[in-house]
């Protein structure tokens, strides 16, 4: 079993990205029994890659008609910790079953992907069900990332909105200031009542 | 048509999609206006769990614009990306023909 801890900050160090994409590619071919090339395009026109894994590898069986695609996420709380799902799609002129699955890569999330994917590939008749029920087994631990992303958004929305206060604070107090300074008391009225305050300077 | 391609906003109990299909390239603004529309088109609340996936599709198109768009056709591959939020709720962009985000 590789050491998949190496592959933490796959997004920042591109020849680490590329020993991840191969270590995918041999994991599919291992399970296929034969050598798959990437059916999806990862440049842009100018043939910079996209290096965000997204996806990080994916393969097409025409004979079969499926194909599989795997996204892989770094590990923050803006990701799930694992999801797949199934979906048609046509591709030059016939119908392909897609297999995807997301995922932030650890021992576990590893498993679970490899087992959709030996499941998928040899027609299991259980491939659908292995899939909710391990979609089902993420709910929960997505589900407090999700909220945990939330909460720390909801944060920073107070702190900016804090800071944007207390910069209107001190604006205003600024402004007070001036206006002081332009101020002069007005002088008592020479008859009639008693009038204080004060009056700007012209 | 020469240049094809679709938005996709998927989710437990949602598919809507902002597809294109004409004779040439799609331009950043109309990707940027398509994958706009699609945000228009489902209910808020939906919107709102999917804003950090719509946020981030609109990068990639930015991103693409920037290196030159995306041309499916010369490398003869298509090109699908899911922006994945909250589980399975998602915005996908698909590209099968021609060139886009030029």
């Amino acid at each position: 079993m590789a050491d998949l801890s190496k592959y933490k900050h796959f997004l920042i160090d591109r020849d680490l990205y590329l020993e991840n994409k191969l270590f995918w590619k041999g994991i599919v071919e291992n399970i296929t029994g034969s050598k798959n090339e990437e059916w999806l395009i990862t440049t842009f026109a100018n043939g910079e890659d996209f290096f965000d894994g997204n996806p990080i590898y994916s393969a097409i069986f025409e004979n079969e008609k499926k194909a599989i695609r795997l996204i892989q996420w770094e590990d923050s709380l803006e990701n799930p910790l694992f999801t797949a799902w199934r979906t048609k799609f046509e591709f030059k002129d016939t119908s392909f079953d897609e297999l995807s699955i997301g995922l932030v890569l650890n021992e576990r999330t590893f498993g679970d992907a490899e087992c959709l994917l030996k499941s998928f590939i040899s027609n299991d008749p259980k491939s659908e069900v292995k899939l909710l029920s391990i979609n089902q087994s993420y709910l929960e631990a997505n589900a407090m990332r999700e909220a945990k992303a939330e909460e720390l958004y909801s944060y920073s929305i107070r702190e900016d909105a804090l800071a944007i206060t207390n910069e209107a604070y001190v604006v205003k107090i600024q402004a007070l200031e001036i206006l002081n300074r332009n101020l002069r008391p007005i002088k008592e009225k020479k008859s009639g009542g008693i009038a204080k305050g004060y009056t700007s300077v012209k | 048509m020469n240049h094809r391609g679709r938005f996709q906003a998927q989710g437990d109990t949602l598919e809507e999609s902002e597809p294109w299909a004409q004779n040439t390239p799609l331009k950043i603004a109309d990707g940027r206006q398509k994958s706009g529309d699609l945000k228009d088109k489902i209910p808020v609340r939906k919107q709102f769990i999917r804003r950090k996936a719509f946020l981030e599709c609109r990068k990639f198109i930015d991103m693409a614009y920037k290196n030159g768009g995306i041309n499916v056709e010369d490398i003869g591959k298509p090109l699908k990306k899911s922006f994945v939020k909250n589980q399975l709720e998602r915005v996908d962009i698909e590209i099968h023909k021609g060139h886009a985000f030029v």
